[in-house]
C-alpha cells in the first residue's frame, strides 16, 4: 500500500460476542520504528497484535503489514514478520536446539544459513550451554529468549511482541532489550505491547489503549511534557499527616505516595520547593529529603487514566 | 514444501518418543487386547457342565447320558437323585444343564412308545445356554435315530438298512468353527479404529492447547501440509500395530491367513484414511483434549457394537443396521475377514474398497475445510 509503513491499520475491529475487544483502531508504524502499546488489562492489546500478525481474523476493517492485507493476503506476511505471544507457545517437550530447528525449517531457511543464525542466536541469547536441554526446563527468561530466538530465526523484517517481559527477571529483560536494540539499528520493526512503563520509554512512539481504542499516541517524551508542572519528591517524618498536610496546600495539585516517598505534584518545582520545605517544617514535620523529579512515563499515564476517568 | 513437511513429521515422531509410556502403550496395547479378546471372548461352547438324573438305571438309559459326555461338549459332573438337588446346582450356577431320564425310559423304547426325558438349561447367560440347548437336542435327536433304525430293522427283519436322509455339514472357511479365527482379523481392525482415532484426534487439539498452534499459523506452513505432516506418522504407527497382531494372530493363535498380504495392507491403507479423517474431524471441532477424548470415546464405542465387531449386524434391528452403513468399521471388517478366512480378492470386495474410499473423501473434505489457518474467535 505505501512504502513508508510497515504497520497501517484502519478501522480495525475485533468483537468476541458482546464484547467490543478492539474497537474502530486505526495506526501506523513507520518503518524501522519501535512502537509501544501500553494500556490497562483488558484494553485490547493482544487481540491487536493478534490480528495485525495474522493469528485472529477481524471482524471489520482491514491493515496492511509490510505492504499486504492482513484480511486478504495474510500468507504473504507470514514469512516477513515475527510474532512471540505473551505465554510460552513453543514444544515444551522439544529441546532449544529442537525447537530452533523446528521453526528454521518451517520458514524455510536454508541450511547454511540456519547453522550461521542458530550460532548467532543463541550467542545472542546466552542459551549455547542449554541447546540440549527441553524448553520445559529452561527458566522463564531463558524461555522467553528462547522464544524470541525461534521468531527472529528467519530475519523478519517486522517483529510482533505481546508482553515479552513478563515474569522475567531483571537481568534477562536487560538482555532480551539489548537484543531488540540490535534488531532496532539493523533497521527491524518492532511492535511491543508492554506493562512496564521503562519499557514503552525506549520506543519510537508510545499509544494509550484502553477499551479497544487508542486514546493517545505520541513520542515518550513529548507524553510526559504534556503532563503540566513537575514534581517534588518528599521524605517525611511521620508520612501521613504531611501527606494530608500537602493536599491541602494552594500550590499542590495532587500527591502520591510510593513507599516512603510521598511523589507531590506542583506547577513549578524550583519555586514551590522551598515554600513546600517551609510550611513542612512549620507544621511540626521532619523533612529527611526533598528534591525535585523527573516525571516517569508511569506518572504520565496513571495521570492520564485519572482524568480520562474523572468527568470533567 | 518437503522441509516443512518431514519436519513436521520429524517432530511429531520426536514427541511421541518423549511421550513417556505413549509408545509402549502403543505397542503392548494391541496385544494384550488381542490376548484378552483371544482368550476370554470366546463364543465357543465346550465343556459345559452338566448333571445327569437318571431314575430308569437301564443300559438304554446309561446309553443315553454317555452320549452327552462323549460328544465333548458336555461333562457330565453331577448325579443327582432328585429335581430338588438339581434345583440346587443350577442355582449355584455348579451345572448349566441337566438331563432327567424318567422311570420306564427303557421300557418304552421297548415296547415302541415314545419315551420322554427332560432338559433344564439356565438361561441367565443366554448365549451359551442357546448353544447347550441346540447341542443337547442334536444329542437326542441321534440317539433316537439310532433307536427308531435298530428298530426298524429288527421288525422288517429285512437286514438291509431302512433309507434315510443324513445331513452332512462342511462348515467352509473356520472349519473347526473357532471364535478366535473370526475375533483376530475382526482385532485389526478394532486396534486399528482405537488408536488412529484416538491418536489424531489428539494432533492438532494438542497444538491448540498448548498455544503452539499460534506459532505454527504466523509460519508459511501451508494447512495441507500441516494435516499431512499429522497423518504419516500415525499411519506408520498404525501399520508397526497392524503387522505385530497379524503376526501374533497367526503364529500364537495359529489363525489361518488364506489371501494376499499386500492386498490386506493395501486395504488396511484404505481403512487408515477412513479413520484418520474421523480422527481429524474431532481434532478440528475439539477445543479441549479433554473434548477430544471424549467425542473419541463416543465414537468408537458405538461404531463397535454396530458394525459387527461382536455381534453380527443381521441380527440387529432394522433402524440399526440403516445406521450401520454409516460406520466404516463394518465395511473394514467384511474386507479383512474375508481376507483372513475366505482368501477373498479386490474381485469380492470391491464394493467395500469404494465404500470405504468414498467415507474417506467425505471425511477430508469436511475437516480440513474445517481446519482453518486462523482463529475466529
Amino acid at each position: 500500500m505505501t512504502n513508508d509503513y510497515a504497520i497501517e491499520a484502519t478501522d480495525l475491529r475485533k468483537v468476541f460476542g458482546d464484547t467490543v475487544a478492539v474497537n474502530s483502531l486505526s495506526l501506523r508504524v513507520p518503518k524501522g520504528k519501535i512502537y509501544g502499546l501500553i494500556g490497562p488489562d483488558g484494553a485490547g492489546k493482544s487481540t491487536t497484535i493478534r490480528m495485525l500478525a495474522t493469528i485472529l481474523e477481524p471482524t471489520s476493517g482491514d491493515a496492511h503489514v509490510a505492504g499486504y492485507s492482513i484480511v486478504t493476503q495474510s500468507e504473504a506476511i507470514k514469512p516477513r514478520v515475527g510474532y512471540m505471544p505473551e505465554e510460552f507457545t513453543l514444544y515444551r517437550d522439544l529441546t532449544v536446539m529442537e525447537n530452533l530447528n523446528f521453526f528454521a525449517d518451517l520458514f524455510g531457511v536454508t541450511a547454511a544459513k540456519k547453522r550461521e543464525r542458530t550460532e548467532q542466536l543463541l550467542a545472542f541469547s546466552r542459551l549455547q550451554k542449554f541447546t540440549q536441554l527441553r524448553a520445559e526446563n529452561l527458566s522463564g527468561g531463558m524461555k522467553q529468549k528462547l522464544a524470541l530466538a525461534c521468531t527472529l530465526i528467519h530475519e523478519p523484517d517486522i517483529l510482533f511482541l505481546d508482553e515479552p517481559t513478563t515474569g522475567v527477571d531483571p537481568v534477562s529483560r536487560r538482555d532480551f532489550w539489548r537484543i531488540l536494540s540490535d534488531l532496532h539499528a539493523r533497521g527491524v520493526t518492532m511492535f511491543i505491547a508492554t506493562p512496564y512503563m521503562d519499557e514503552a520509554e525506549r520506543c519510537s512512539s508510545v499509544a494509550f489503549m484502553e477499551n479497544g481504542k487508542i486514546i493517545l499516541e505520541d513520542t515518550p517524551s513529548r507524553i510526559k511534557a504534556r503532563l503540566e508542572g513537575g514534581l517534588v519528591e518528599i521524605k517525611a517524618d511521620p508520612l501521613r499527616p504531611a501527606m494530608a498536610m500537602l493536599q491541602k496546600n494552594d500550590l499542590v495539585s495532587s500527591v502520591d505516595m510510593y513507599g516512603e516517598l510521598l511523589q507531590v505534584r506542583v506547577d513549578s518545582p524550583a519555586k514551590a520547593l522551598p515554600e513546600l520545605e517551609d510550611f513542612l517544617k512549620k507544621n511540626g514535620i521532619r523533612i529527611e529529603a526533598i528534591n525535585p523529579a523527573r516525571v516517569s512515563m508511569e506518572s504520565a499515564f496513571i495521570d492520564l487514566l485519572k482524568t480520562r476517568r474523572e468527568p470533567q | 514444501m518437503w522441509q516443512r513437511l518431514s519436519r513436521i513429521i520429524k517432530k511429531e515422531f520426536l514427541q511421541l518418543r518423549r511421550d513417556r509410556g505413549m509408545l509402549p502403550m502403543l505397542i503392548v496395547l494391541p496385544i494384550v487386547q488381542l490376548m484378552l479378546f483371544g482368550y476370554v471372548v470366546s463364543t465357543d461352547v465346550k465343556h459345559l457342565s452338566m448333571a445327569g438324573i437318571d431314575h430308569d438305571k437301564s443300559a438304554e438309559s446309561r446309553r443315553l447320558v454317555a452320549s452327552f459326555s462323549n460328544a465333548g461338549y458336555f461333562d457330565v459332573n453331577y448325579y443327582p437323585d432328585n429335581m430338588a438337588q438339581v434345583t440346587k446346582l443350577l442355582d449355584a450356577g455348579d451345572a448349566i444343564i441337566a438331563l432327567t431320564v424318567p422311570n420306564g425310559y427303557a421300557d418304552d423304547i421297548a415296547a415302541g412308545r415314545t419315551a420322554v426325558v427332560q432338559i433344564i438349561v439356565d438361561g441367565t447367560e443366554s448365549n451359551a445356554s442357546s448353544v447347550a440347548r441346540n447341542y443337547a437336542t442334536l444329542i437326542i435327536g441321534r440317539q433316537s435315530n439310532g433307536i427308531a433304525q435298530a428298530k426298524l430293522r429288527t421288525l422288517t427283519n429285512l437286514g438291509a438298512r431302512p433309507p434315510t436322509v443324513d445331513p452332512r455339514v462342511r462348515v467352509l472357511f473356520n472349519p473347526s468353527m473357532k471364535s478366535v479365527n473370526f475375533m483376530v482379523p475382526g482385532l485389526i481392525a478394532f486396534i486399528l479404529t482405537l488408536s488412529t482415532i484416538s491418536l489424531t484426534s489428539e494432533a492438532i487439539v494438542r497444538e491448540r492447547d498448548q498455544g503452539t498452534l499460534e506459532q505454527l499459523i504466523v509460519t508459511p506452513i501451508r494447512r495441507g501440509e500441516l494435516i499431512l505432516g499429522k497423518l504419516i506418522p500415525y499411519t506408520i504407527v498404525a501399520f508397526v500395530q497392524i503387522t505385530l497382531i497379524l503376526v501374533v494372530g497367526v503364529f500364537w493363535f495359529g489363525v489361518p491367513f488364506r489371501g494376499s498380504i499386500a492386498f490386506l495392507y493395501f486395504t488396511c491403507l484404505l481403512y487408515v484414511f477412513a479413520s484418520l479423517g474421523q480422527g481429524l474431524l474431532i481434532s478440528t471441532i475439539s477445543k479441549t483434549r479433554q473434548q477430544a477424548m471424549l467425542t473419541t470415546m463416543f465414537a468408537i464405542f458405538p461404531a463397535m457394537l454396530i458394525s459387527g465387531f461382536v455381534f453380527p449386524v443381521e441380527n440387529m434391528p432394522k433402524i440399526i443396521q440403516i445406521v450401520s452403513y454409516a460406520v466404516p468399521l463394518k465395511y473394514f471388517l467384511v474386507i479383512v475377514r474375508g481376507i483372513f478366512l475366505k482368501g477373498a480378492g479386490w474381485q469380492t470386495l470391491w464394493p467395500q474398497m469404494v465404500a470405504l474410499v468414498i467415507f474417506s473423501a467425505v471425511i477430508f473434505t469436511a475437516s480440513v475445510t474445517r481446519f482453518q489457518k486462523k482463529f475466529s474467535d
